[in-house]
Protein backbone atom coordinates (compact mmCIF):
# COMPACT_ATOMS: atom_id res chain seq x y z
CA UNK A 1 0.00 0.00 0.00
CA UNK A 2 1.12 3.53 -0.65
CA UNK A 3 1.91 5.93 2.14
CA UNK A 4 -0.83 8.32 3.24
CA UNK A 5 -1.12 11.14 0.77
CA UNK A 6 0.54 9.31 -2.13
CA UNK A 7 -1.51 9.29 -5.28
CA UNK A 8 -2.75 6.05 -6.77
CA UNK A 9 -2.04 6.73 -10.43
CA UNK A 10 -2.86 4.67 -13.54
CA UNK A 11 -2.96 1.35 -11.82
CA UNK A 12 -2.99 -1.49 -14.26
CA UNK A 13 -2.07 -5.03 -13.40
CA UNK A 14 -0.64 -7.84 -15.42
CA UNK A 15 -3.26 -10.54 -15.88
CA UNK A 16 -0.70 -13.35 -16.21
CA UNK A 17 1.06 -12.16 -13.09
CA UNK A 18 -2.19 -12.37 -11.14
CA UNK A 19 -2.90 -15.86 -12.49
CA UNK A 20 0.61 -17.00 -11.56
CA UNK A 21 0.23 -15.63 -8.04
CA UNK A 22 -3.14 -17.34 -7.67
CA UNK A 23 -1.66 -20.62 -8.83
CA UNK A 24 1.22 -20.46 -6.38
CA UNK A 25 -0.96 -19.46 -3.42
CA UNK A 26 -3.98 -21.70 -3.83
CA UNK A 27 -2.22 -25.01 -3.46
CA UNK A 28 -4.44 -28.00 -2.86
CA UNK A 29 -7.62 -26.06 -3.53
CA UNK A 30 -9.78 -26.69 -6.59
CA UNK A 31 -10.71 -23.66 -8.58
CA UNK A 32 -11.40 -22.61 -12.13
CA UNK A 33 -10.47 -19.40 -13.91
CA UNK A 34 -12.94 -17.71 -16.23
CA UNK A 35 -12.71 -14.57 -18.25
CA UNK A 36 -15.45 -12.13 -19.18
CA UNK A 37 -14.83 -8.92 -21.10
CA UNK A 38 -11.19 -8.96 -20.10
CA UNK A 39 -11.84 -9.35 -16.37
CA UNK A 40 -10.64 -12.34 -14.35
CA UNK A 41 -13.14 -14.52 -12.50
CA UNK A 42 -12.31 -17.30 -10.10
CA UNK A 43 -14.85 -20.02 -9.40
CA UNK A 44 -14.18 -21.66 -6.07
CA UNK A 45 -15.67 -24.67 -4.39
CA UNK A 46 -18.25 -23.79 -1.75
CA UNK A 47 -16.66 -25.91 0.97
CA UNK A 48 -13.29 -24.23 0.47
CA UNK A 49 -14.65 -20.75 -0.28
CA UNK A 50 -13.73 -19.14 3.02
CA UNK A 51 -10.27 -20.66 2.91
CA UNK A 52 -9.79 -19.45 -0.66
CA UNK A 53 -10.89 -15.94 0.19
CA UNK A 54 -8.71 -15.70 3.27
CA UNK A 55 -5.67 -16.88 1.30
CA UNK A 56 -6.45 -14.32 -1.38
CA UNK A 57 -6.67 -11.63 1.26
CA UNK A 58 -3.53 -12.60 3.17
CA UNK A 59 -1.22 -13.59 0.32
CA UNK A 60 -2.38 -11.48 -2.60
CA UNK A 61 -3.35 -8.39 -0.65
CA UNK A 62 -7.03 -8.26 -1.56
CA UNK A 63 -7.88 -5.88 1.26
CA UNK A 64 -10.90 -4.21 -0.30
CA UNK A 65 -14.30 -5.78 -0.91
CA UNK A 66 -15.87 -3.80 -3.72
CA UNK A 67 -19.14 -5.61 -3.72
CA UNK A 68 -20.78 -8.79 -2.54
CA UNK A 69 -23.86 -10.08 -4.22
CA UNK A 70 -25.62 -13.16 -5.50
CA UNK A 71 -27.48 -14.26 -8.60
CA UNK A 72 -30.29 -16.79 -8.89
CA UNK A 73 -30.01 -19.37 -11.67
CA UNK A 74 -33.15 -21.25 -10.54
CA UNK A 75 -31.43 -24.63 -10.03
CA UNK A 76 -28.55 -23.06 -8.14
CA UNK A 77 -27.44 -19.77 -6.68
CA UNK A 78 -24.16 -18.03 -7.24
CA UNK A 79 -22.47 -15.90 -4.66
CA UNK A 80 -20.21 -13.22 -6.05
CA UNK A 81 -17.37 -11.37 -4.33
CA UNK A 82 -15.72 -8.47 -6.17
CA UNK A 83 -12.27 -7.92 -4.72
CA UNK A 84 -9.66 -5.24 -5.18
CA UNK A 85 -6.16 -4.94 -3.88
CA UNK A 86 -4.88 -1.52 -2.91
CA UNK A 87 -1.32 -2.81 -2.59
CA UNK A 88 -0.88 -4.22 -6.10
CA UNK A 89 -3.96 -3.05 -8.02
CA UNK A 90 -5.27 -6.56 -8.67
CA UNK A 91 -8.95 -6.91 -9.40
CA UNK A 92 -10.70 -10.25 -9.15
CA UNK A 93 -14.21 -11.58 -8.93
CA UNK A 94 -14.67 -14.75 -6.92
CA UNK A 95 -17.77 -16.84 -7.45
CA UNK A 96 -19.14 -19.96 -5.90
CA UNK A 97 -22.16 -22.11 -6.47
CA UNK A 98 -24.69 -22.52 -3.68
CA UNK A 99 -27.58 -24.88 -3.25
CA UNK A 100 -30.90 -23.31 -4.30
CA UNK A 101 -33.09 -24.88 -1.59
CA UNK A 102 -31.11 -24.00 1.50
CA UNK A 103 -28.25 -21.70 0.51
CA UNK A 104 -25.62 -21.45 3.20
CA UNK A 105 -22.15 -20.05 3.16
CA UNK A 106 -19.50 -19.01 5.63
CA UNK A 107 -19.61 -15.29 6.41
CA UNK A 108 -16.59 -13.23 5.40
CA UNK A 109 -17.27 -10.56 8.01
CA UNK A 110 -14.07 -11.51 9.82
CA UNK A 111 -12.04 -10.84 6.64
CA UNK A 112 -13.75 -7.65 5.50
CA UNK A 113 -15.95 -5.80 7.97
CA UNK A 114 -17.49 -4.13 4.95
CA UNK A 115 -19.23 -7.42 4.14
CA UNK A 116 -21.61 -6.78 7.04
CA UNK A 117 -24.47 -5.06 5.25
CA UNK A 118 -23.81 -6.72 1.90
CA UNK A 119 -24.36 -10.10 3.54
CA UNK A 120 -27.42 -8.91 5.40
CA UNK A 121 -28.81 -7.63 2.13
CA UNK A 122 -28.19 -10.95 0.38
CA UNK A 123 -29.78 -12.71 3.36
CA UNK A 124 -32.80 -10.47 3.02
CA UNK A 125 -33.23 -10.49 -0.75
CA UNK A 126 -31.94 -13.99 -1.63
CA UNK A 127 -32.40 -15.89 1.61
CA UNK A 128 -28.75 -16.92 1.81
CA UNK A 129 -27.71 -17.85 5.32
CA UNK A 130 -24.27 -16.55 6.28
CA UNK A 131 -22.82 -18.76 8.98
CA UNK A 132 -20.86 -16.82 11.55
CA UNK A 133 -22.26 -13.39 10.74
CA UNK A 134 -22.50 -11.47 14.03
CA UNK A 135 -25.81 -9.76 13.34
CA UNK A 136 -27.67 -11.53 10.55
CA UNK A 137 -30.95 -9.64 10.42
CA UNK A 138 -33.09 -8.37 7.59
CA UNK A 139 -31.70 -5.17 6.17
CA UNK A 140 -33.97 -3.43 3.70
CA UNK A 141 -37.31 -5.22 3.90
CA UNK A 142 -39.66 -5.13 6.82
CA UNK A 143 -39.87 -7.76 9.55
CA UNK A 144 -42.54 -10.31 8.84
CA UNK A 145 -42.03 -10.25 5.07
CA UNK A 146 -40.54 -13.69 4.54
CA UNK A 147 -40.13 -13.81 0.77
CA UNK A 148 -36.92 -13.18 -1.10
CA UNK A 149 -37.66 -10.78 -3.95
CA UNK A 150 -34.48 -11.20 -5.95
CA UNK A 151 -35.12 -14.93 -6.39
CA UNK A 152 -36.46 -15.72 -9.83
CA UNK A 153 -39.42 -17.50 -8.22
CA UNK A 154 -40.64 -14.14 -6.94
CA UNK A 155 -42.54 -12.67 -9.87
CA UNK A 156 -42.98 -8.95 -10.00
CA UNK A 157 -46.45 -7.66 -10.74
CA UNK A 158 -45.90 -4.89 -13.21
CA UNK A 159 -48.29 -2.09 -13.85
CA UNK A 160 -46.73 -1.09 -17.15
CA UNK A 161 -46.01 -3.08 -20.27
CA UNK A 162 -43.29 -5.60 -19.62
CA UNK A 163 -40.20 -5.00 -21.69
CA UNK A 164 -42.23 -3.07 -24.23
CA UNK A 165 -40.85 -0.77 -26.87
CA UNK A 166 -40.01 2.74 -26.02
CA UNK B 1 -39.17 12.46 49.89
CA UNK B 2 -35.86 14.20 50.56
CA UNK B 3 -33.01 13.20 48.29
CA UNK B 4 -30.58 10.84 49.98
CA UNK B 5 -27.10 12.13 49.26
CA UNK B 6 -25.33 9.21 50.86
CA UNK B 7 -26.46 6.83 48.14
CA UNK B 8 -25.01 6.70 44.64
CA UNK B 9 -27.27 7.93 41.89
CA UNK B 10 -28.24 5.09 39.58
CA UNK B 11 -27.35 5.74 35.97
CA UNK B 12 -28.14 3.60 32.99
CA UNK B 13 -27.58 3.53 29.26
CA UNK B 14 -30.25 5.49 27.44
CA UNK B 15 -31.44 4.84 23.92
CA UNK B 16 -32.26 7.71 21.66
CA UNK B 17 -33.85 7.44 18.23
CA UNK B 18 -32.85 9.59 15.27
CA UNK B 19 -35.05 9.64 12.22
CA UNK B 20 -36.39 8.28 9.92
CA UNK B 21 -37.60 11.85 9.50
CA UNK B 22 -35.03 14.03 11.08
CA UNK B 23 -33.53 17.07 9.37
CA UNK B 24 -30.01 15.87 10.08
CA UNK B 25 -30.45 12.45 8.47
CA UNK B 26 -30.68 13.77 4.88
CA UNK B 27 -33.61 11.63 3.89
CA UNK B 28 -35.30 8.68 5.48
CA UNK B 29 -32.55 7.05 7.47
CA UNK B 30 -32.87 5.98 11.07
CA UNK B 31 -30.42 5.10 13.75
CA UNK B 32 -30.70 4.33 17.42
CA UNK B 33 -27.92 5.70 19.58
CA UNK B 34 -27.12 4.25 22.97
CA UNK B 35 -25.97 6.98 25.28
CA UNK B 36 -24.09 6.98 28.52
CA UNK B 37 -24.88 10.47 29.73
CA UNK B 38 -24.14 12.47 26.62
CA UNK B 39 -21.57 10.12 25.14
CA UNK B 40 -22.48 7.62 22.45
CA UNK B 41 -21.50 4.06 23.32
CA UNK B 42 -23.10 2.27 20.39
CA UNK B 43 -25.33 2.93 17.43
CA UNK B 44 -27.59 0.72 15.38
CA UNK B 45 -28.53 1.99 11.91
CA UNK B 46 -31.75 0.96 10.19
CA UNK B 47 -32.18 1.39 6.47
CA UNK B 48 -34.75 0.37 3.90
CA UNK B 49 -37.33 3.12 4.22
CA UNK B 50 -36.67 4.12 0.63
CA UNK B 51 -36.18 0.61 -0.75
CA UNK B 52 -37.62 0.54 -4.24
CA UNK B 53 -36.57 -2.88 -5.47
CA UNK B 54 -34.79 -1.25 -8.39
CA UNK B 55 -32.54 -4.28 -8.95
CA UNK B 56 -35.62 -6.45 -9.42
CA UNK B 57 -37.27 -3.96 -11.74
CA UNK B 58 -34.06 -3.95 -13.81
CA UNK B 59 -34.61 -7.63 -14.63
CA UNK B 60 -37.92 -6.80 -16.28
CA UNK B 61 -36.83 -3.77 -18.28
CA UNK B 62 -34.74 -3.33 -21.38
CA UNK B 63 -31.41 -1.62 -20.86
CA UNK B 64 -32.61 1.64 -22.36
CA UNK B 65 -35.84 1.52 -20.37
CA UNK B 66 -33.84 1.04 -17.22
CA UNK B 67 -31.60 4.04 -17.85
CA UNK B 68 -34.06 6.65 -16.47
CA UNK B 69 -34.44 4.61 -13.30
CA UNK B 70 -30.79 4.86 -12.27
CA UNK B 71 -31.37 8.61 -12.01
CA UNK B 72 -33.47 7.93 -8.96
CA UNK B 73 -30.63 6.32 -7.07
CA UNK B 74 -28.58 9.36 -6.31
CA UNK B 75 -31.01 12.07 -7.28
CA UNK B 76 -28.52 14.84 -6.65
CA UNK B 77 -25.85 13.36 -8.91
CA UNK B 78 -27.83 11.34 -11.42
CA UNK B 79 -25.35 11.71 -14.27
CA UNK B 80 -22.63 9.78 -12.46
CA UNK B 81 -24.86 6.72 -12.31
CA UNK B 82 -25.91 7.09 -15.93
CA UNK B 83 -22.28 7.37 -16.93
CA UNK B 84 -21.33 4.22 -15.06
CA UNK B 85 -24.13 2.14 -16.55
CA UNK B 86 -23.44 3.45 -20.07
CA UNK B 87 -19.72 2.76 -19.73
CA UNK B 88 -20.38 -0.75 -18.46
CA UNK B 89 -22.68 -1.52 -21.38
CA UNK B 90 -20.25 0.07 -23.83
CA UNK B 91 -17.50 -2.13 -22.50
CA UNK B 92 -19.66 -5.21 -22.87
CA UNK B 93 -20.77 -4.33 -26.39
CA UNK B 94 -17.41 -2.87 -27.44
CA UNK B 95 -18.82 0.47 -28.51
CA UNK B 96 -16.43 3.30 -29.25
CA UNK B 97 -17.70 6.63 -27.90
CA UNK B 98 -16.97 9.75 -29.99
CA UNK B 99 -14.53 12.14 -28.40
CA UNK B 100 -17.02 14.98 -28.28
CA UNK B 101 -19.47 12.84 -26.33
CA UNK B 102 -16.74 11.95 -23.85
CA UNK B 103 -15.95 15.60 -23.28
CA UNK B 104 -19.61 16.51 -22.82
CA UNK B 105 -20.04 13.65 -20.39
CA UNK B 106 -17.05 14.64 -18.31
CA UNK B 107 -18.03 18.27 -18.28
CA UNK B 108 -21.57 17.61 -17.10
CA UNK B 109 -20.63 15.06 -14.46
CA UNK B 110 -18.08 17.48 -13.07
CA UNK B 111 -20.68 20.25 -13.02
CA UNK B 112 -22.93 17.94 -11.09
CA UNK B 113 -20.09 17.00 -8.77
CA UNK B 114 -19.77 20.65 -7.84
CA UNK B 115 -23.54 20.92 -7.34
CA UNK B 116 -23.56 17.89 -5.03
CA UNK B 117 -20.59 19.12 -3.04
CA UNK B 118 -22.34 22.47 -2.69
CA UNK B 119 -25.28 20.74 -1.02
CA UNK B 120 -22.79 19.04 1.26
CA UNK B 121 -21.09 22.33 2.02
CA UNK B 122 -24.39 23.99 2.85
CA UNK B 123 -25.81 21.21 4.98
CA UNK B 124 -22.56 20.81 6.93
CA UNK B 125 -22.91 24.44 7.83
CA UNK B 126 -26.47 23.80 8.95
CA UNK B 127 -25.35 20.91 11.11
CA UNK B 128 -22.74 23.06 12.77
CA UNK B 129 -25.36 25.72 13.40
CA UNK B 130 -24.48 28.13 10.59
CA UNK B 131 -27.40 28.93 8.35
CA UNK B 132 -25.79 31.46 6.00
CA UNK B 133 -23.43 29.13 4.05
CA UNK B 134 -26.45 27.08 3.03
CA UNK B 135 -28.02 30.04 1.26
CA UNK B 136 -24.75 30.96 -0.43
CA UNK B 137 -24.21 27.40 -1.63
CA UNK B 138 -27.67 27.11 -3.08
CA UNK B 139 -27.24 30.35 -4.96
CA UNK B 140 -24.34 28.83 -6.92
CA UNK B 141 -26.02 25.48 -7.22
CA UNK B 142 -28.93 27.16 -8.95
CA UNK B 143 -26.62 28.36 -11.74
CA UNK B 144 -25.34 24.82 -12.27
CA UNK B 145 -28.82 23.35 -12.23
CA UNK B 146 -29.85 25.84 -14.91
CA UNK B 147 -26.91 24.78 -17.05
CA UNK B 148 -27.91 21.14 -16.56
CA UNK B 149 -31.54 21.88 -17.29
CA UNK B 150 -30.53 23.70 -20.44
CA UNK B 151 -28.61 20.65 -21.65
CA UNK B 152 -30.62 17.72 -20.34
CA UNK B 153 -34.09 19.26 -20.10
CA UNK B 154 -34.38 18.48 -16.43
CA UNK B 155 -32.75 19.73 -13.27
CA UNK B 156 -32.38 16.57 -11.23
CA UNK B 157 -33.44 13.41 -13.05
CA UNK B 158 -31.46 14.13 -16.16
CA UNK B 159 -31.70 11.00 -18.33
CA UNK B 160 -29.21 12.48 -20.78
CA UNK B 161 -26.45 9.96 -21.42
CA UNK B 162 -27.08 7.14 -23.85
CA UNK B 163 -25.12 4.04 -24.63
CA UNK B 164 -22.63 5.33 -27.20
CA UNK B 165 -22.81 9.01 -26.33
CA UNK B 166 -25.32 11.63 -25.28
CA UNK B 167 -28.94 12.14 -26.19
CA UNK B 168 -28.29 15.39 -28.06
CA UNK B 169 -25.55 17.92 -28.52
CA UNK B 170 -24.88 20.86 -26.22
CA UNK B 171 -27.42 23.65 -26.72
CA UNK B 172 -26.43 27.02 -28.15
CA UNK B 173 -25.38 29.54 -25.53
CA UNK B 174 -24.19 26.86 -23.14
CA UNK B 175 -20.54 27.73 -23.51
CA UNK B 176 -21.01 31.41 -22.70
CA UNK B 177 -23.05 30.74 -19.58
CA UNK B 178 -20.67 28.03 -18.45
CA UNK B 179 -17.64 30.26 -18.93
CA UNK B 180 -19.35 33.00 -16.95
CA UNK B 181 -19.87 30.53 -14.13
CA UNK B 182 -16.25 29.33 -14.26
CA UNK B 183 -15.08 32.92 -14.01
CA UNK B 184 -17.26 33.77 -11.07
CA UNK B 185 -17.07 30.58 -9.05
CA UNK B 186 -13.46 30.70 -7.71
CA UNK B 187 -14.25 34.01 -6.00
CA UNK B 188 -17.31 32.45 -4.46
CA UNK B 189 -15.19 29.55 -3.21
CA UNK B 190 -12.90 32.04 -1.49
CA UNK B 191 -16.00 33.48 0.11
CA UNK B 192 -16.92 30.04 1.38
CA UNK B 193 -13.55 29.70 3.02
CA UNK B 194 -14.23 32.93 4.84
CA UNK B 195 -17.67 31.76 5.84
CA UNK B 196 -17.05 28.24 7.03
CA UNK B 197 -13.78 26.47 6.22
CA UNK B 198 -11.69 29.10 7.94
CA UNK B 199 -14.17 29.85 10.67
CA UNK B 200 -12.64 29.26 14.05
CA UNK B 201 -15.78 27.94 15.70
CA UNK B 202 -16.35 25.53 12.83
CA UNK B 203 -12.76 24.30 12.97
CA UNK B 204 -13.05 23.76 16.71
CA UNK B 205 -16.18 21.76 16.21
CA UNK B 206 -14.79 19.53 13.47
CA UNK B 207 -11.04 19.00 13.87
CA UNK B 208 -10.31 15.72 15.61
CA UNK B 209 -13.95 14.69 15.60
CA UNK B 210 -15.09 11.41 14.06
CA UNK B 211 -11.70 9.95 13.17
CA UNK B 212 -11.55 7.09 10.72
CA UNK B 213 -8.35 5.13 10.35
CA UNK B 214 -7.17 4.41 6.78
CA UNK B 215 -6.82 0.63 7.22
CA UNK B 216 -10.22 0.36 8.85
CA UNK B 217 -11.74 2.51 6.10
CA UNK B 218 -10.40 0.18 3.41
CA UNK B 219 -11.53 -2.88 5.35
CA UNK B 220 -15.02 -1.40 5.58
CA UNK B 221 -15.17 -0.71 1.85
CA UNK B 222 -15.31 3.05 2.31
CA UNK B 223 -14.59 5.02 -0.85
CA UNK B 224 -14.61 8.50 -2.33
CA UNK B 225 -13.98 11.70 -0.37
CA UNK B 226 -14.62 9.81 2.88
CA UNK B 227 -11.67 7.51 2.11
CA UNK B 228 -9.48 10.32 0.81
CA UNK B 229 -10.10 12.24 4.04
CA UNK B 230 -8.36 9.36 5.82
CA UNK B 231 -5.21 9.77 3.73
CA UNK B 232 -5.81 7.15 1.06
CA UNK B 233 -5.43 9.25 -2.04
CA UNK B 234 -7.42 6.93 -4.24
CA UNK B 235 -9.61 8.31 -6.98
CA UNK B 236 -10.83 6.00 -9.72
CA UNK B 237 -10.61 8.88 -12.18
CA UNK B 238 -6.84 8.76 -11.65
CA UNK B 239 -6.27 5.16 -10.64
CA UNK B 240 -8.28 3.55 -13.43
CA UNK B 241 -9.00 6.39 -15.86
CA UNK B 242 -12.25 5.95 -17.75
CA UNK B 243 -14.07 7.99 -20.36
CA UNK B 244 -10.93 9.94 -21.19
CA UNK B 245 -10.21 11.35 -17.72
CA UNK B 246 -6.50 10.71 -18.31
CA UNK B 247 -6.51 13.62 -20.79
CA UNK B 248 -7.33 16.12 -18.08
CA UNK B 249 -5.01 17.74 -15.64
CA UNK B 250 -6.38 17.81 -12.12
CA UNK B 251 -5.33 17.06 -8.60
CA UNK B 252 -6.76 14.70 -6.00
CA UNK B 253 -7.20 16.47 -2.65
CA UNK B 254 -6.79 14.44 0.51
CA UNK B 255 -6.65 14.79 4.27
CA UNK B 256 -4.38 13.07 6.75
CA UNK B 257 -6.32 12.98 10.00
CA UNK B 258 -9.50 11.35 8.77
CA UNK B 259 -11.71 13.63 10.84
CA UNK B 260 -14.83 15.58 9.92
CA UNK B 261 -12.79 18.62 8.92
CA UNK B 262 -10.61 16.64 6.53
CA UNK B 263 -13.59 15.06 4.83
CA UNK B 264 -15.16 18.48 4.56
CA UNK B 265 -12.04 20.06 3.11
CA UNK B 266 -11.54 17.26 0.59
CA UNK B 267 -14.93 18.09 -0.90
CA UNK B 268 -14.39 21.83 -0.84
CA UNK B 269 -11.04 21.41 -2.61
CA UNK B 270 -12.55 18.97 -5.08
CA UNK B 271 -14.86 21.69 -6.30
CA UNK B 272 -11.84 23.69 -7.51
CA UNK B 273 -10.43 20.63 -9.26
CA UNK B 274 -13.75 19.93 -10.96
CA UNK B 275 -13.75 23.50 -12.13
CA UNK B 276 -10.33 22.96 -13.72
CA UNK B 277 -11.64 19.89 -15.54
CA UNK B 278 -14.68 21.77 -16.83
CA UNK B 279 -12.51 24.61 -18.09
CA UNK B 280 -10.18 22.20 -19.90
CA UNK B 281 -13.15 20.40 -21.40
CA UNK B 282 -14.62 23.65 -22.67
CA UNK B 283 -11.29 24.77 -24.14
CA UNK B 284 -10.57 21.50 -25.83
CA UNK B 285 -14.10 20.56 -26.87
CA UNK B 286 -13.65 18.62 -30.10
CA UNK B 287 -16.14 18.64 -32.95
CA UNK B 288 -17.88 15.64 -34.38
CA UNK B 289 -20.76 13.44 -33.41
CA UNK B 290 -22.37 13.41 -30.00
CA UNK B 291 -23.36 9.75 -30.28
CA UNK B 292 -21.92 6.67 -31.92
CA UNK B 293 -23.85 4.36 -34.20
CA UNK B 294 -25.53 2.00 -31.80
CA UNK B 295 -28.11 -0.71 -32.54
CA UNK B 296 -31.67 0.30 -31.61
CA UNK B 297 -32.09 -2.70 -29.36
CA UNK B 298 -29.22 -3.27 -26.97
CA UNK B 299 -28.17 -6.89 -26.65
CA UNK B 300 -24.91 -7.25 -24.73
CA UNK B 301 -23.21 -10.61 -25.31
CA UNK B 302 -23.62 -13.21 -22.54
CA UNK B 303 -21.25 -12.77 -19.64
CA UNK B 304 -20.84 -10.77 -16.52
CA UNK B 305 -18.95 -7.68 -15.55
CA UNK B 306 -18.31 -5.45 -12.57
CA UNK B 307 -17.71 -1.90 -13.69
CA UNK B 308 -16.97 1.02 -11.44
CA UNK B 309 -16.36 4.71 -11.63
CA UNK B 310 -15.92 7.61 -9.29
CA UNK B 311 -19.21 9.11 -8.24
CA UNK B 312 -19.48 12.19 -6.12
CA UNK B 313 -19.70 10.13 -2.94
CA UNK B 314 -17.39 7.30 -3.85
CA UNK B 315 -17.20 4.17 -5.91
CA UNK B 316 -20.28 3.53 -8.01
CA UNK B 317 -20.40 0.00 -9.31
CA UNK B 318 -22.65 -2.00 -11.58
CA UNK B 319 -22.49 -5.76 -11.64
CA UNK B 320 -24.31 -6.84 -14.77
CA UNK B 321 -25.09 -10.44 -15.64
CA UNK B 322 -26.19 -10.66 -19.26
CA UNK B 323 -27.70 -13.76 -20.80
CA UNK B 324 -27.55 -12.25 -24.28
CA UNK B 325 -31.13 -11.00 -24.23
CA UNK B 326 -32.46 -7.46 -24.24
CA UNK B 327 -32.90 -7.37 -20.48
CA UNK B 328 -30.28 -7.88 -17.78
CA UNK B 329 -30.45 -11.25 -16.06
CA UNK B 330 -29.19 -9.76 -12.85
CA UNK B 331 -28.10 -6.24 -12.12
CA UNK B 332 -26.49 -5.26 -8.86
CA UNK B 333 -25.86 -1.65 -7.96
CA UNK B 334 -23.13 -0.79 -5.53
CA UNK B 335 -23.97 2.55 -3.99
CA UNK B 336 -21.03 4.28 -2.35
CA UNK B 337 -23.14 5.61 0.52
CA UNK B 338 -24.21 2.06 1.38
CA UNK B 339 -20.64 1.01 2.17
CA UNK B 340 -19.65 4.37 3.62
CA UNK B 341 -22.48 4.17 6.14
CA UNK B 342 -20.96 1.09 7.71
CA UNK B 343 -18.18 3.30 9.06
CA UNK B 344 -20.71 5.29 11.06
CA UNK B 345 -20.42 3.26 14.25
CA UNK B 346 -16.63 3.41 14.25
CA UNK B 347 -16.68 7.17 13.87
CA UNK B 348 -19.43 7.98 16.31
CA UNK B 349 -18.63 5.95 19.40
CA UNK B 350 -17.13 8.15 22.05
CA UNK B 351 -18.57 11.41 20.80
CA UNK B 352 -21.42 13.51 22.12
CA UNK B 353 -24.81 14.13 20.51
CA UNK B 354 -24.02 17.45 18.79
CA UNK B 355 -20.95 15.83 17.24
CA UNK B 356 -22.71 12.79 15.87
CA UNK B 357 -24.86 15.03 13.72
CA UNK B 358 -21.71 16.52 12.22
CA UNK B 359 -20.10 13.11 11.79
CA UNK B 360 -23.15 11.76 10.06
CA UNK B 361 -23.20 14.77 7.76
CA UNK B 362 -19.52 14.34 6.92
CA UNK B 363 -20.13 11.02 5.13
CA UNK B 364 -22.57 12.84 2.84
CA UNK B 365 -25.01 10.05 2.09
CA UNK B 366 -27.87 9.92 -0.34
CA UNK B 367 -30.54 7.56 0.91
CA UNK B 368 -31.71 6.76 -2.61
CA UNK B 369 -28.53 4.80 -3.31
CA UNK B 370 -28.34 3.27 0.16
CA UNK B 371 -31.72 1.58 -0.02
CA UNK B 372 -32.06 1.12 -3.78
Amino acid sequence: MLKPGELYLNRRFDRDDLLRKIESSLIGIDYAIQENFGEVFLVADKEKLYETLSILKEKLGFNYLKSLTAADYVDHLEIIYCLYSFSNAYSLTVKSILDADSPEVQSVFSLWHGADWHEREAFDLFGIKFIGHPNLKKLVLWDGFDEHPLRKSFVLELSGEEGGDS
Amino acid sequence: MPFDLTKDIDTEVMEINFGPHHPSTHGVFRFVAKLDGEVVVDIEPYIGYLHSGIEKIAETRRYLQFLPLVNRLDYTASLTYELCLCLALEKMMEIEVPERAQYIRIMLTELQRIATHLIFFGTTGLEAGAYTPFLYAFREREVILRLIEMTCGSRMTTNYFRVGGCKWDLPGGFEDLCRKFIKKFPKRLDEYDWLLSGNEIFRDRTIGVGRLDADLAINLGVSGPTLRGSGVRFDIRKAEPYSGYDRFDFDVPYGLNGDVYDRFMVRVKEMRQSLRIIEQALDGMPGGDHIAKVPKVLKPPPGELYYRNEGTRGEIGFYIVSDGSTMPYRLKIRGPSFSNLMSLRHMMVGHSIPDIVLIFGSIDICVGEVDR
